[in-house]
């Protein structure tokens, strides 16, 4: 069972996520963040096989992250889960170790398919 | 206060149009129904309380307010009667959720506050590729406010600030 990580700071978006990868049995969500600095430290300590991440966070942007973790070494596969969609921020985290960005709003059958495609 | 030519005007009105159809759409998988736009009106949507909310004994109104930041400051507001915030947790919150009162308690302001977050992120990204600048939403914020304290908001943050 692939071990993820959901770094938002949306408790209903946090919950989304969760149900819709656990009730696949194939994603077991190991922490959950509501900031940045929560999210790197559990991805430190957990090394996820998966990280979702928001990309607006209290205080941290959510690109920001993904480059101080890929700078720390950590090899999890990233979806940006955003509400931001610009195209330039898109192609920015993709640049930048994303392997992936959903814009939200999104049903859960499209996180899972999108999720499975990453470890297809 | 700004001034713009008439063709400018015009440009705005399409460019917010196009931004408020990004806002519908969103709206409308939340509320799992097809949501419509009145044409926008400056004088009358940007001076006072929505005239939905028409009464001024009214309490417990839902404003959530998101700053625009970046090369373009702004702010993004939605407003909701009670029983409007009311109708959007019944249509966008699952069955689980809504019948425990545990979880209610702490999903029922983070739902509106993660639409807010979606529908002002859609605006906002628009305006952002049609202008070809860097802006994105803040976090969100609730406050629960009557119907004079919504009149007091709108005159100060957008009435004094941007009009």
């Amino acid at each position: 069972m692939r071990k993820v990580l959901i770094v938002d700071d949306s408790l209903y978006m946090r919950t989304l996520i969760n149900s819709a990868l656990t009730s696949t049995g194939r994603y077991e969500v190991i922490g959950q963040a509501g900031t940045g600095s929560q999210g790197i430290e559990l991805a430190l300590e957990h090394e996820p096989d998966l990280i979702t991440m928001d990309n607006i966070l209290p205080d941290m942007i959510g690109i920001d992250i993904v480059k101080e973790l890929r700078a720390e070494g950590i090899a999890s596969k990233i979806i940006m889960v955003s509400a931001v969609g610009q195209d330039d921020v898109v192609e920015e985290g993709k640049n930048n170790g994303a392997q992936d960005y959903l814009v939200k709003p999104f049903t859960a059958e499209v996180l899972v398919e999108r999720v499975d495609n990453l470890f297809a | 206060m700004l001034e713009l030519n008439p063709k400018e005007v015009q440009l705005a009105r399409e460019i917010i149009s196009q931004g408020l159809v990004k806002a519908a759409e969103s709206l409308s998988f939340f509320m799992n129904e097809t949501i419509t736009l009145q044409e926008f009106d400056q004088e009358k949507h940007l001076s006072s309380p929505p005239p939905e909310i028409n009464k001024k004994d009214q309490t417990n109104i839902q404003l959530l307010i998101t700053k625009v930041i970046g090369e373009l400051n702004g702010l993004c507001c939605l407003i909701f009667s009670e029983e409007e915030a009311n109708q959007l947790r019944q249509s966008a919150l699952p069955p689980e959720i809504l019948n425990s009162p545990e979880m209610m308690a702490e999903m029922s302001d983070g739902i509106l506050l993660e639409v807010d977050n979606i529908i002002s992120a859609s605006v906002i990204t628009q305006f952002s590729n049609i202008l070809k600048v860097k802006i994105h939403g803040g976090v969100p914020a609730l406050r629960k406010v009557n119907y004079s304290e919504l009149e007091e908001f709108i005159h100060n943050e957008i009435v004094m600030s941007y009009i």
